[in-house]
């Protein structure tokens, strides 16, 4: 694997040559915040350069998630005997720009459809077809908690390119042999990033953990599956239940959730077509049986539920919360329910 | 591709009245491959309306129709409860975790249901039978609302003749003419059952049938790792990916939808 250097004016160079062969996806401003926007020609038109801007932002508001396990995917369906048809999109694509926090998720989501009997030949597909290249975070934000969970704010495992921004330019390093490859392929742009330029990284990626701590001083604790476990308190839930507004955001723009409903429409008669569609656990129809039953009728149960899945069920049984600590679920709250604050009085 | 969420068509052959709200429908597989373990449960496709989850009804080794007895209760079943011999419908599976039925050999095995509960073990009551002389005695202990609730009518004087089987019904509402046991099905947990602790007990029935069911069980000595129950949660995926079944650490659609009340004991409101 190679750790390669690329001087900034020739940054564009490199996108328009990789544009030739991938769709690609960058980070951008909509007003204050990032989103991923599909790369168009009319962007080489341009003078601006806020994509370089955009790099050294925390994550993007959407999660990278969807990319990979969409809101709503057509996955079967019958036209009368015949099945629908259910095509995999397999062209080529480049995702440039995802944080560490949602490099995790996708190991969560891995866990939970590929490392399955049945596997998911969709998600796999999705996966096959992109080069992820996740950048550094320079500057966390007070909305950030990565080190409680485990993570550096940089990216770790999961990514295919790892980018760091320097002032004069950008270090790319391969993490994987599709990652190397595909930098490879343009190889006469590039040069081994110098020492010089790797203590610049190590200083920068200190100091974004170093405002990381400040801003989150106290750890989680150790035993905290065990704890929520004992948490047995109604009045506990409760009382962060109740600022709930029952928007269900939080689940909606979490990059780990992994919860679906697999939904049909008819088309006509004795015909449907069948979509997987996100769907979560606070939902009063997510565990309700035929008769109407459930055993989380009380909406403090349900609240209760996501802590469980993230922070204990999926903690015991594969070693890492199933929480990247990207703070999204704070960020969209109009209860204000801080998910550290809560996780702190457990 | 192999695609987990793609059903395959099916033809209703048959609709038998059981009770004023449970039918029982036979399904034509139309070639389809596809064999089933007594304790696994199908996702069954009502065209347009959407998935339910349901346990087989027919024996195991019947390979080219499949039963399912069901009793209308939501939107789903209420569909299903329109339509007539030659619709069509599709289906899932199979999924889950077969009963472990080499460890029932020698041993007794009492199959204790509620209402439209009998139904799923029907399929293990029968795949028992078919090799009835590798286990002990097998009780079929099973209780109705009322004598018009109660399914199988037609298959229940039958089953008594046969050898090794012993069944014994209650009702909580008698008429004129029931001349059996009234109360609840815990009633048939008399003092005749012997050496409780090894016995396998099977159990399916409404949730408070099944508490209070699985409570009396464990009063009479049967042990925890012997008693095993039918867990009903909402499920979408049937295959441990979309999270709806959640029961405790479990997915009862993929280590379930039989777990044994030792797995299920420390779990707050397990039914
Ligand atoms: S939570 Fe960590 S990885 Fe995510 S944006 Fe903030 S600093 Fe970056
Ligand atoms: S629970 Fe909140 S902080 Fe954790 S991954 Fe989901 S949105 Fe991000
Ligand atoms: S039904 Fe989807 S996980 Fe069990």
């Amino acid at each position: 694997m190679s750790i390669l250097f690329l001087n900034r004016y020739k940054f564009n160079q490199w996108l328009r040559k990789i544009h030739e062969s991938y769709s690609v996806y960058y980070p951008d401003f909509l007003e204050n915040k990032i989103h991923y926007r599909k790369l168009t020609p009319e962007f080489f038109s341009g003078t601006d350069n806020s994509m370089y801007k955009a790099l050294q932002e925390i994550r993007p508001t959407q999660a990278l998630k969807g990319f990979f396990f969409n809101p709503r995917l057509k996955v079967g369906g019958l036209n009368k005997d015949s099945k629908v048809n259910v095509k995999l999109d397999e062209s080529p694509r480049v995702i440039i720009g995802a944080k560490n926090c949602d490099l995790r998720p996708l190991m969560v989501h891995q866990k939970m459809y590929l490392e399955n009997e049945y596997g998911d030949a969709f998600y796999k597909s999705q996966l096959d077809r992109t080069i992820i290249i996740a950048a550094d975070c320079p500057a966390p934000k007070d909305t950030c908690f990565c080190n409680l969970v485990g993570l550096k704010p940089y990216p770790e495992k999961g990514a295919d390119i790892i980018l760091t921004t320097l002032p004069n330019g950008y270090i790319f390093e391969s993490a994987t042999k599709k990652g190397e490859d595909f930098l490879r392929d343009n190889n006469h742009l590039f040069q081994e990033a110098s020492s010089e330029d790797l203590s610049q990284r190590n200083e920068k990626r200190k100091q974004a953990m170093q405002s990381l701590e400040k801003i989150n001083p106290s750890k989680l604790r150790d035993d905290l599956p065990k704890a929520i476990d004992e948490k047995t308190e109604a009045n506990f839930w409760q009382e962060h239940a109740d600022k709930c507004v029952e928007c269900f955001g939080c689940l909606m723009v979490c990059p780990t959730c992994f919860c679906f409903l697999l939904y049909d429409t008819p088309t006509h008669k004795e015909s449907f077509e069948r979509h997987k569609i996100w769907d979560a656990c606070y939902y009063a129809a997510y565990a309700r049986v035929g008769g109407g039953m459930q055993d989380r009728a009380e909406f403090w149960k349900r609240f209760r539920n996501r802590f469980h899945c993230k922070f204990m069920h999926f903690k015991n049984k594969y070693d890492f919360y199933a929480c990247s600590g990207c703070g999204r679920c704070y960020s969209v709250c109009m209860g204000k329910i801080d998910i550290r604050k809560v996780l702190e009085k457990v | 591709m192999k695609n987990p969420f793609q059903p395959f068509p099916v033809t209703i052959t048959k609709i038998i009245d059981e009770t004023p709200t449970i039918k029982t429908f036979v399904l034509d597989l139309q070639g389809n491959k596809f064999s089933f373990d007594a304790g696994q449960f199908i996702q069954l496709t009502i065209p347009g309306v959407g998935e339910a989850p349901f346990t087989p009804s027919s024996s195991p080794f019947v390979k080219d129709t499949l039963e399912m007895t069901i009793m209308k209760v939501g939107r789903a079943t209420s569909a299903l409860f329109e339509m007539k011999p030659g619709d069509s419908l599709a289906v899932r599976g199979p999924f889950g975790k077969r009963y472990p039925i080499e460890e029932f050999e020698k041993r007794e095995v009492l199959i204790l249901g509620g209402g439209v509960g009998l139904a799923p073990l029907r399929s293990l009551f029968l795949a028992l039978a078919e090799n009835i002389k590798k286990y002990g005695k097998i009780y079929i202990k099973y209780g109705a609302r009322t004598p018009a609730d109660i399914v199988y009518k037609y298959l229940l004087p039958e089953w008594k003749t046969w050898k090794g089987v012993d069944i014994d019904l209650s009702v909580d509402v008698g008429d004129k003419t029931w001349k059996g046991k009234t109360g609840v099905v815990t009633v048939l947990l008399d003092d005749s059952l012997q050496n409780t602790q090894d016995i396998v007990a099977v159990v399916c029935g409404p949730p408070i049938m099944m508490k209070f069911g699985t409570l009396k069980l464990l009063e009479k000595g049967f042990d925890g790792k012997n008693i095993y129950l039918s867990m009903e949660k909402n499920m979408s995926c049937g295959i441990g990916q979309c999270g709806h079944c959640r029961c405790g650490k479990y997915f009862v659609c993929q280590d379930g939808p039989v777990l044994t009340w030792d797995q299920v004991k420390d779990i707050e409101d397990p039914f």
